[in-house]
């Protein structure tokens, strides 16, 4: 019951701390791994400093869905974390938030550590029961592919 | 992909401490209201309706033998939550492995 409702992802990737922040903050780069087949993204847009804005159109087998976001902290090559929240949503304006983290291994690898922490949707509807529920990042969804 | 109205119940029901004692308590077995009311400050009334939203939400399992009732984990209850977890994390480890594909071949012809 005490699961952490954050979604990690941790990953070695062959390349240095500079090389994977790179990928992430240019739209050509983004384009070709942040929408693995058969999603496409169409257009990315990536404003590298904070309060710059990111978005991601994607043609997800012929509808358009959006993501768009804000960074929070822009941080080459130690971090990067950014608001997303998706179109495809049954509330779009529910804003979740992406950290990832890229720590050195080695001489030429990476260690990238993701974390996807979600508010949450209309979900908590008990206020009969006088609780004040925090927000504790439980309910949103995330692409449908 | 999980249904949403599942889901919203279950993660719901989820996100309150004293209901996530009562799932905790009912691991290490069954038990009746007035079991899981006595520690609690709390009345039996107050218990019941926590247990009334793990039940619409498919967690507890309410048995009802005379003029007692029993209640019990539901088997595989946060099957629904776990999955839509998994769907997440599948989400990114997919991009991972792509950019991790692309930063292979990227390195394969640089050489």
């Amino acid at each position: 019951m005490t699961d952490d409702p954050v979604v990690r992802v941790r990953r070695v990737l062959p390349a240095t701390p500079e090389e994977v922040f790179a990928e992430w903050v240019d739209p050509e780069a983004l384009k070709d791994w942040m929408c693995p087949r058969p999603s496409r993204c169409v257009a990315v847009l990536v404003e590298p400093h904070v309060g710059g804005r990111v978005r991601f159109d994607v043609d997800d087998s012929g509808s358009l869905i959006l993501i768009t976001g804000q960074f929070l902290e822009f941080d080459p090559p130690n971090l990067l974390r950014f608001t997303w929240s998706h179109s495809g949503w049954s509330d779009p304006t529910v804003t979740s938030i992406v950290n990832v983290a890229f720590e050195p291994v080695g001489d030429d690898q990476t260690l990238m550590s993701i974390e996807h922490s979600l508010l949450p949707a209309e979900a908590f509807e008990d206020h009969d029961l006088g609780w004040a529920v925090t927000a504790e990042q439980l309910a949103a969804l995330l692409p449908r592919r | 992909m999980v249904e949403d109205s599942v889901l919203d119940r279950a993660y719901a029901a989820l996100a309150d401490p004293t209901r996530r004692h009562l799932l905790e308590t009912l691991r290490r077995g069954n038990a009746r209201i007035t079991d899981l009311a006595a520690p609690l400050p709390m009345t039996f009334a107050g218990v019941s309706r926590h247990v009334g939203v793990l039940e619409s939400a498919g967690l507890v399992r309410r048995e009802v033998r005379g003029r007692e009732h029993w209640l019990s984990l539901q088997p595989d209850g946060l099957g629904a939550a776990r999955q839509w977890m998994d769907e997440q994390a599948e989400f990114w480890s997919t991009r991972a492995d792509a950019l991790s594909e692309r930063l292979r071949s990227k390195k394969g012809s640089a050489l």
